[in-house]
């Protein structure tokens, strides 16, 4: 019987794969950049190199990992312009966060879990991520949705630990910021978030 | 840091803010893929199918002409280097002879330097190094007395 890495590639057969993996792609790509069409560039970059490697990953139970590892690293490739300004702001602007502000933020996060469905819940956060700066964005997400260490945040974006930390502290406290002031507004408005 | 954090309530905030964040990010679907994507990947498949192997690099050839480039390539440079074996000694021969040359100057300066006192060579260099150093001191003189002032560098960073 023939390898699955030496069958010919059947379009149908690729097309099944993209469908089944394209949303995960394109979410890691936006989540970064926050631009749908860079994320949607990126994206199609990603299943064009998938489809060069085909024959490999069509029987590999990694495929998501590979595609979602080639995800992050075009996308921060994409983002590298922005890494002499993260350093920048991370050298100015240090210091811990003051506590208060910690308790408020958690208190806004217990708040959306508490008061909003998930439908309002995902519409909001995707919109708060998206609000952010990239300095704050893109080691948070890294963190929390790529589930990346703190190490391998700052060897992949070349700053240093502390650096990242800061970051993504003032990131919570930023998102929590937006969420709340999201909430605010809608509650102003007297309408429900639709997605 | 103010005088009420104290570290150990200040971990248990960051640790509390960190799980929320977690817990929000594993509820968090995916985004939908834009209906377009699909269309473009396989019209980009197709397009880079259908171009020849000319238009896209040497990385995209076949295996097979790849390492026939190669080889081609390695056999013309060493018909190269066995035609030009004539032409390889004649060049060393010239390269030695000028060697030869270059040593025998060499030799007679060395000779010559040899043959003067050595405080007068010393003597030579420190005038010659106090005249450089009048030089730029006039220069100097010179252009503070013109209002000439050097450009400075940047003080702020970019």
């Amino acid at each position: 019987m023939c390898p699955a890495s030496l069958r010919p590639i059947d379009s149908s057969e690729f097309t099944a794969f993209m469908r089944a993996y394209q949303d995960m792609v394109f979410s890691t790509a936006v989540r970064l950049t926050a631009n749908e069409a860079q994320a949607e560039d990126i994206a199609q970059e990603v299943f064009l190199r998938a489809y060069e490697s085909f024959g490999e990953l069509r029987a590999s139970p990694a495929a998501g990992g590979w595609l979602k590892t080639v995800a992050t690293n075009l996308t921060l490739n994409h983002l590298t312009r922005y890494r002499r300004r993260w350093r920048f702001f991370s050298e100015v602007f240090t210091g811990d966060a003051p506590e208060e502000q910690l308790e408020s933020a958690a208190a806004v996060f217990d708040e959306i879990f508490a008061e909003t469905d998930a439908e309002q819940r995902r519409a909001l956060i995707e919109q708060a991520l998206a609000a952010l700066p990239d300095h704050q964005r893109v080691p948070l997400v890294l963190y929390h949705f790529e589930e990346m260490s703190y190490q391998d945040i700052a060897a992949r974006l070349r700053v240093s630990l502390a650096k990242v930390k800061i970051d993504i502290l003032r990131g919570r406290l930023a998102l929590a910021g937006l969420l709340a002031q999201r909430g605010l507004d809608e509650s102003l408005a007297g309408s429900r978030v639709r997605p | 840091m103010t005088d009420h954090d104290h570290p150990e309530d200040r971990r248990v905030r960051d640790e509390r803010l960190e799980r929320l964040l977690d817990r929000a990010a594993r509820e968090q679907p995916s985004r939908r893929a834009p209906p377009t994507l699909e269309g473009r990947v396989l019209r980009e498949i197709v397009r880079r199918s259908r171009s020849s192997p000319r238009q896209s690099g040497f990385t995209r050839w076949p295996l097979a002409v790849r390492a026939a480039l190669v080889a081609g390539c390695c056999a013309c440079a060493a018909l190269v280097m066995l035609a030009a074996d004539p032409l390889i000694v004649r060049w060393m021969e010239e390269l030695r002879d000028a060697r030869e040359a270059l040593s025998a100057v060499g030799a007679l300066v060395g000779r010559l330097v040899g043959a003067i006192p050595t405080d007068w060579l010393l003597g030579g260099l420190l005038a010659t190094a106090l005249l450089y150093a009048l030089l730029f001191a006039l220069l100097a003189v010179g252009c503070s007395m013109l209002g000439i002032a050097p450009e400075r560098a940047r003080s702020t960073p970019t």
